[in-house]
């Protein structure tokens, strides 16, 4: 039950957004009042984002730039979701279910040290999270390739952009969320109050997709690799934070 | 050598002197009984113990090592069952078993066997492909237990390993206990508040009350040095009810006579009163039916201590 989450939101923004919003575009003639109706909507101010992607601008159809936009950029700030929820709710688990399963004391009665302890509660979601996100980012690419090949004639996710934001942005994001969980869970008693206050990890990734659909803010890689660096170094805070308030003695008074 | 030494341990959780004081030894090899009513402080002196929390005063020696500054290598050689049997109820027996065999540095090639023989030792070997959460009560603590023992720890930590558990399954952790002590010669530290476990398990039992040790020693000792009671209940022919109570009251050291039915109950200070009580009942040609031990409640020994101490005063 508590891995529903973590299946259901990856299979939303991986396989079912990508595949309606692709048979959408492509069934709809560029001609067509609806069409015109969609970019009126949003696709105008997609179309002005200040883009340095030498591939869209040889793009000469208005669908086909809209779709290759809505594939390689609207969906970047959801594909940050995924390890964000299952890195929250692995920690959330881990640490505070712990408390509720009473699992933990036994734990603290390992010959583990109290910083393995530690690290083994970090080690856990983060992998978690960062695999959950790779195996969606491979069928995203099964679906947006499947449907992209022969409108664009070659393969296009991941691009180089992508590729950073997978293996630097997603394991630094995952680690924001469960670094917020951690130290939420040392201070709630419940499986659910540490889950959701990991949840509110997500709320940058929401106001960062509004800004991008505003022309704000666009991934590029220096744009990634920037906040990628920003965000392990908060991550880095919030490891040594969790960690100075984590003894065995300290976890204790809070499992009676 | 000692397994375990403790010096003026105590732990306060701000004014609660949960740990108050406690000097004692536990020899190498030994079941040692630590009897008390919940609150005592049993839990908290064996996270002192085991290096999971740092006294607030005094301190102890366990296995040769300090469990406040060496509580990594202490934990190696020491296995516990925890209060509640803490297993990952998603897990089969199995994995639970070797999740910890890992976390105890049991050598990889050696964790399967060693699982099985566990598994089947405890008689746990056909159901150990099953999620433990539909175990029942006494499978989980005998499973928790065979955990504790998995890497042959030198000493364990029984925290009242049968408080939760029906009459057969506690007789099933009794014999887990038995085996771990007289086929593997580890130590015991067996926390309980059932002073009749106490007795038939332990070679020395001390018995504490809110954090501090009242009393120590082998069981029969605990009775002397209390002068703790021995209750017996005597069966007898209907009509010999009286005859069997004059007997009685003539005997020195028997006290507490109460009739209920065809049964007197009494109690004396001494075993070896009874061979002389039956020799004369017999003698009177009263027939005895049957001749039981009652059990002693913790609260007998607290009670008699308490009696001792006022006497004192
Ligand atoms: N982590 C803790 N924080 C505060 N008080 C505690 C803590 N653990 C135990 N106590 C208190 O210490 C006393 C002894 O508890 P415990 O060792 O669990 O007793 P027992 O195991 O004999 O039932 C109790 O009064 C209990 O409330
Ligand atoms: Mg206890």
């Amino acid at each position: 039950m508590v891995w529903m989450p973590m299946l259901i939101l990856p299979i939303l923004f991986t396989f079912v957004m990508p595949l309606l919003v692709g048979i959408l575009f492509l069934s709809i003639p560029a001609d067509s009042p609806e069409f015109a109706d969609m970019m009126s909507d949003f696709g105008a101010m997609l179309m002005n984002a200040p883009l340095n992607d030498s591939f869209f601008a040889s793009l000469t159809s208005d669908t086909l730039k809209l779709l290759y936009l809505v594939y390689l950029y609207m969906f970047a700030p959801f594909f940050l979701m995924i390890p964000i929820m299952t890195g929250s709710v692995v920690a959330a688990d881990s640490f505070a279910g712990e408390k509720e399963r009473k699992t933990l004391e036994a734990l603290l009665h390992t010959p583990l040290s109290d910083f393995e302890l530690y690290l083994a509660k970090w080690l856990s979601p983060l992998i978690a999270g960062v695999a959950v996100s790779l195996v969606s980012a491979l069928l995203y690419a099964i679906v947006v390739n499947g449907i992209g090949l022969s409108a664009f004639g070659r393969l296009i996710f991941p691009n180089f952009a992508w590729i950073i934001m997978l293996i630097w942005l997603v394991p630094a994001v995952t680690g924001l969320s469960l670094g917020i969980t951690v130290w939420v869970s040392s201070r709630v008693s419940t499986f659910l109050e540490a889950y959701q206050a990991g949840a509110f990890a997500v709320l940058p990734f929401v106001l960062l997709f509004v800004g991008q659909m505003a022309g704000v803010l666009y991934f590029d890689v220096i744009v990634t690799v920037i906040l990628g660096a920003i965000i392990w170094l908060i991550d880095g805070f919030l490891f040594w934070i969790g960690g100075k308030g984590f003894s065995r003695g300290a976890i204790l008074s809070r499992l009676s | 050598m000692d397994a375990i030494i403790t010096e003026g341990l105590s732990k306060h959780f701000k004014e609660n002197r949960a740990v108050n004081e406690l000097s004692f030894t536990v020899q190498e090899g030994e079941v040692f009984g630590f009897l008390g009513h919940n609150g005592a402080g049993k839990t908290t002196t064996t996270r002192l113990l085991n290096g999971v929390l740092e006294p607030t005063n005094g301190g102890c020696t366990v296995l040769g090592f300090n469990p406040t500054t060496q509580g990594e290598l202490l934990r190696q050689k020491t296995g516990i069952l925890t209060e509640t049997p803490a297993l990952d109820e998603r897990l089969n027996a199995v994995d639970n078993l070797t999740m910890f065999a890992d976390l105890y540095g049991v050598p990889r090639a050696d964790v399967k066997k060693r699982v099985l023989d566990m598994l089947g030792s405890f008689d746990l070997a056909d159901r150990a492909t099953e999620k433990v959460g539909g175990y029942s009560k006494g499978m989980k603590q005998r499973l928790a237990i065979a955990r504790a023992f998995l890497h042959r720890p030198r000493l364990i930590f029984l925290d009242e390993p049968t408080s939760s558990l029906d009459p057969i399954s506690s007789r099933g952790v009794h014999d887990m206990i038995r085996h771990i002590s007289q086929d593997e010669g580890a130590t015991v530290f067996l926390c309980t508040h059932n002073l009749t476990e106490a007795q038939r398990l332990c070679h020395r039992v001390a018995v504490l009350e809110k954090g501090r040790l009242v009393a120590i020693g082998t069981p029969s000792e605990l009775g002397a040095q209390v002068g703790m009671a021995l209750k017996y209940h005597l069966e007898v022919g209907e009509s010999q009810i009286r005859e069997a109570k004059s007997v009685l009251d003539g005997v020195a050291g028997v006290s507490e006579l109460t009739i209920d039915g065809t049964v007197l109950r009494f109690s004396i200070t001494k075993k070896d009163t009874i061979p002389d009580i039956l020799a004369m009942l017999v003698n009177r040609g009263v027939r005895v039916y049957g001749i039981e031990a009652g059990e002693s409640a913790l609260e007998d020994i607290y009670f008699a201590l308490h009696n001792a101490e006022v006497n004192h005063a």
